[in-house]
């Protein structure tokens, strides 16, 4: 089945579903899917392959404040999913005479048409990387991800939004063993529209190259506050952590947002520090799951300071505020910058001088949310530094640092000059979407604290 | 209109997986062919008033094909027969390319069984509509918004049907149904600038496979009181002190303790590097099997598929494997991994049947079911009695642990102070940190069976392309020595 083919069966069945609809009633579908071929590696070897094609269809059927969702995987056979449509519009009708008024519930518009359809790509040769890996006698493990992916947005008052393109990306990692045993690796992702094997290789061996740095023995690091470089793979955690609620209106009006203390002014950011959404990145598309098609750029903090909380349209309608068409289902940026600042790559570890080096972060949470404080721990790529060089790896660490410590005025010294673009390699579910830039921060502070 | 749970959704025609695996069946070495049916109605309520209701609907099936010792998978959601023949070659052409590059497979790790499973359920779900659901739904959250300091109250609940069949061309055929339940129920108290959440038994761990005695409603109410009073008490509390000293723990956070520090780093997949990219390795190694003191002498553990009402309870596992109880660790000592037949047959360690796949659309791996801590002899008030000077927390809040699962860091939702042996001052923001082995040896006092409780998760995330899966863990109070604990800000 081609992906010309499940389009037209989306558009077809979207447009029998309105039928089915009374006057009073109006729904949309939103159509997700993805044809992947998945290949898991461990020591360069596959360790299961599976090809997928899938869609799930969300049909959104809304009347007089209250509002249905349906989920549902596509059959691709027209008058089984019309017939499933039809059925899940019957149980928004009769369940609706008992339900209350829901306070976030809103009615669809019109949003303006787009159509984007970029599945033009280059797969990898599976057998050409294989035999690459194993010729290059590695211990790599990771992901091959390569196929198109689509999401839509339908509605019943003339909405026609498709966005479909095609990549691929191998995420892995590449593990060595350090001088007294321990296992020590780094990480990286080669991500392609059109697969250059040349290209993916060079890469690969760079990446083993620098495994020469766990030549020495780790060094462990005590309990306590040390200077620190975040490479903007590390930033990307901090940021992805912040993705849970610290940028939703509606967690900050239920007094759960860890951003709460700056936006009521009792804590500041430095004024090097300036994060927006900017779709310009090409990562996912503007059109949320209701269809609206959010602004190119919207500031989230300028100079230190909380400009705009996402605000979706279910929040605008519930707390009685203006939406900035942020997605409805939690608020978070899909397509974040944290904008650059004026440290040259190479003069990071100058600047550095003493302290860590931190290449990735691991499994980031809140500790404390009105603190908004992170733990974590370092992972991939994790030095020493002491004037200016790398001394030696270090054995993992836990930190509990607060957002205010890490951008805070005195504890954000500065941020690099060069900017990170790092699409979201995320596979639950299916492939998504989106992504970010960031550069790297250096740190006054950063807590270990295990 | 009051519609029954079990009559909805409507659900498309059946699919017949072993008639149409006769069609698929003589042209591969060997194939299986595994169908997937799940319908979920999830039902919200805040404060009293119901939020959107949600169904969903996922459906499709999975085909594994074997070609020269390799196994490969495609999936697909078109139960068409020219989708299906196409599915299975496109996984065909994968086994073969694997041929060369492959991690080596046995054909003993897919054993053909026979055998059906069923959710145990005291009391059916013929007569359970939506409506009464939703009732319970909106009575939770209204018994907890029902005093001026709480801002938001909400109860959820989600019942979700599974259906699975698996048939291979050598005989294996095994259906299994499940009737699951999840559920959370929590409020937000606002005072001023002090807002403090408190649910019943941390995020979503109400997980339980059964019918309609699930839906306790009387019970359900007088947590949610509980829930109300502590999350009051919470607002003029004192930030947990920062400290060495004795914790007890709570079932309701046992359950992320047991799951990120036991279960996790004895999975054998992690163990054999497959996870290394991703969740991550395991500082457990092969020799460690049989010779590890894990924990204290008090610490027993057991992978337990058979538990009634366990979360992920199942009679077979995704590679065909019957489901039994295994100790994992005995009087503290390790002894078995949680490895699936692929993974016991590439390590040659034994293992458990914990092969599991999220959905039609991921291959199996090496999961947790029940993993539960076993009970000890003391009753709650003797473990507290026993104690001069510690903390007693309850509810998961907050969790991290390293990518071998040593260094964690948990935090709380409630917590007490012990003081001579008495439960005194409330506290809030707990928090308490450590490496797992001195951990679980510092284990002093286990309860006895009034105290065992089991909870769940349905967001066990894990794997490569990844996964979320259902598990359960069943522990009694326990409580350890000398351990960092520390508050918020």
């Amino acid at each position: 089945m081609t992906t010309d083919h499940i389009r037209q069966h989306c558009l077809s069945l979207s447009q029998k579903t309105w039928s089915h609809l009374n006057n009073q009633e109006s729904a949309s579908l939103n159509f997700s899917g993805e044809q992947m071929s998945y290949v898991r590696l461990n020591n360069s070897k596959v360790r299961q392959s599976t090809d997928v094609t899938m869609a799930t269809a969300r049909l959104v059927v809304y009347c007089d404040r209250r509002t249905h969702y349906f989920n549902w995987d596509l059959s691709f056979n027209i008058d089984q999913d019309l017939k499933t449509a039809q059925t899940f519009i019957e149980v928004a009708r009769a369940e609706r005479p008992q339900l209350e008024v829901n306070p976030e519930a809103t009615d669809f518009e019109s949003n303006p048409e787009h159509m984007s359809v970029d599945s033009d790509f280059t797969a990898p040769g599976l057998a050409p990387l294989l035999e690459f890996l194993s010729s290059q006698k590695l211990d790599l493990a990771g992901l091959l991800a390569s196929g198109k992916f689509w999401r839509s947005s339908f509605n019943s008052k003339g909405q026609t939004q498709w966005f479909e393109s095609a990549s691929s990306f191998l995420d892995y990692s590449i593990y060595t063993t350090g001088p007294t045993g321990e296992p020590k690796a780094l990480k990286n992702a080669y991500f392609a529209k059109h697969w250059d094997q040349s290209a993916f290789e060079l890469q690969v061996q760079q990446t083993k190259n620098q495994l020469e740095y766990f030549t020495k023995p780790n060094q462990t690091i005590k309990p306590g506050n040390y200077r620190a470089y975040l490479s903007p793979f590390a930033v990307a955690e901090i940021l992805g952590t912040m993705s849970w609620g610290a940028f939703s209106y509606a967690f900050y009006k239920k007094g759960l947002s860890p951003l709460g203390r700056l936006a009521n002014g009792e804590a500041k950011f430095s004024n090097k520090l300036n994060m927006r959404e900017n779709f310009d990145l090409n990562l996912t598309p503007r059109f949320n799951s209701r269809g609206e098609i959010a602004a190119k750029h919207l500031d989230l903090i300028c100079k230190g300071e909380l400009k705009n909380y996402l605000i979706s349209s279910n929040s605008a309608q519930e707390y009685k505020v203006t939406s900035n068409l942020a997605e409805p289902s939690f608020e978070a940026p899909r397509s974040l910058e944290v904008l650059p600042g004026e440290l040259l790559e190479q003069n990071i570890l100058t600047e550095l001088d003493t302290g860590l080096y931190l290449g990735n972060l691991h499994y980031c949470n809140w500790s404390d949310r009105p603190s908004a404080r992170i733990t974590g721990m370092t992972r991939f790529g994790c030095f020493w530094v002491e004037k200016g060089k790398i001394q030696a790896p270090i054995a993992d660490f836990r930190f509990d640092v607060s957002l205010y410590q890490i951008f805070g005025p005195e504890g954000l010294l500065a941020l690099t000059q060069k900017q990170e673009l790092i699409p979201h390699l995320d596979t639950y579910h299916m492939r998504a979407t989106g992504g970010l830039a960031t550069p790297g921060a250096l740190i006054k502070e950063f807590a270990c604290v295990l | 209109m009051d519609l029954s749970i079990t009559s909805l959704p409507k659900l498309p025609n059946r699919f017949d997986p072993a008639l149409t695996l006769q069609s698929l069946g003589s042209k591969y070495e060997w194939v299986g062919l595994r169908f997937i049916q799940e319908s979920s109605q999830t039902l919200i309520a805040e404060d009293g008033q119901m939020r959107a209701p949600t169904m969903d609907l996922s459906r499709g099936v999975q085909i594994e094909v074997r070609a020269g010792g390799q196994i490969a998978y495609a999936s697909t959601s078109d139960l068409s027969p020219a989708s299906i023949e196409a599915t299975a070659q496109q996984a065909f052409k994968k086994a073969q390319l694997q041929q060369q590059h492959g991690i080596e497979l046995s054909s003993v790790t897919r054993p053909a069984h026979k055998g059906t499973y069923s959710t145990h359920k005291v009391r059916g779900l013929d007569t359970l509509s939506r409506n009464q659901i939703m009732d319970v739904a909106r009575q939770a959250s209204s018994q907890m918004k029902n005093n001026p300091l709480i801002s938001k109250a909400m109860g959820m609940v989600r019942y979700t049907h599974r259906l699975q069949h698996w048939v291979t061309s050598d005989g294996a055929d095994i259906t299994q149904e499940f009737d699951l339940w999840a559920s959370d129920f929590n409020c937000i108290a606002t005072q001023g600038s002090q807002v403090e959440r408190r649910s019943f038994s941390g995020g979503q761990a109400l997980c339980y496979q059964g019918g309609s005695e699930i839906l306790d409603l009387p019970w359900i109410l007088e947590k949610c009181k509980q829930n109300q009073s502590q999350a009051i008490e919470l607002l003029s509390a004192p930030n947990c002190p920062s400290k060495v000293t004795d914790l007890v723990l709570a079932p309701d956070q046992m359950l992320l303790q047991i799951h990120e520090s036991i279960g996790h780093p004895l999975e054998l997949d992690r163990i054999l590097g497959d996870e290394r990219n991703y969740a991550g390795w395991s500082f457990v190694q092969p020799k460690d099997f049989g010779t590890l003191q894990y924990g204290s002498k008090l610490l027993n553990v057991v992978f337990d598929p058979t538990a009634p009402t366990g979360f992920a309870t199942y009679a077979f596992d995704d590679e065909g494997l019957p489901a039994t109880r295994e100790y994992l660790i005995k009087d503290g000592l390790l002894l078995r991994p949680l490895g699936g037949a692929e993974s016991q047959f590439r390590s040659g360690l034994p293992g458990v049947a914990n092969s599991r796949t999220s959905s039609w659309s991921r291959a199996p791996i090496d999961r947790m079911a029940n993993i539960d801590v076993l009970p000890g002899n003391s009753t709650f008030d003797q473990i507290i009695s026993n104690v001069e000077d510690g903390i007693y927390m309850i509810s998961n809040r907050s969790w991290s642990i390293d990518d071998y699962r040593n260094k964690f860091q948990f935090g709380c939702e409630y917590a007490r102070e012990i003081k001579n042996g008495k439960l005194g001052q409330v506290y809030k923001s707990p928090n308490y940190r450590g490496e797992c082995l001195n951990f679980w040896r510092a284990l002093e006092q286990v309860g006895d069976a009034s105290t065992f409780e089991r909870y769940g998760s349905p967001y066990c995330g894990k794997g490569e392309p990844s996964q979320i899966i259902r598990v359960s863990h069943a522990s009694p109070t326990c409580h350890f020595k000398n351990i960092e604990i520390f508050g918020g800000a």
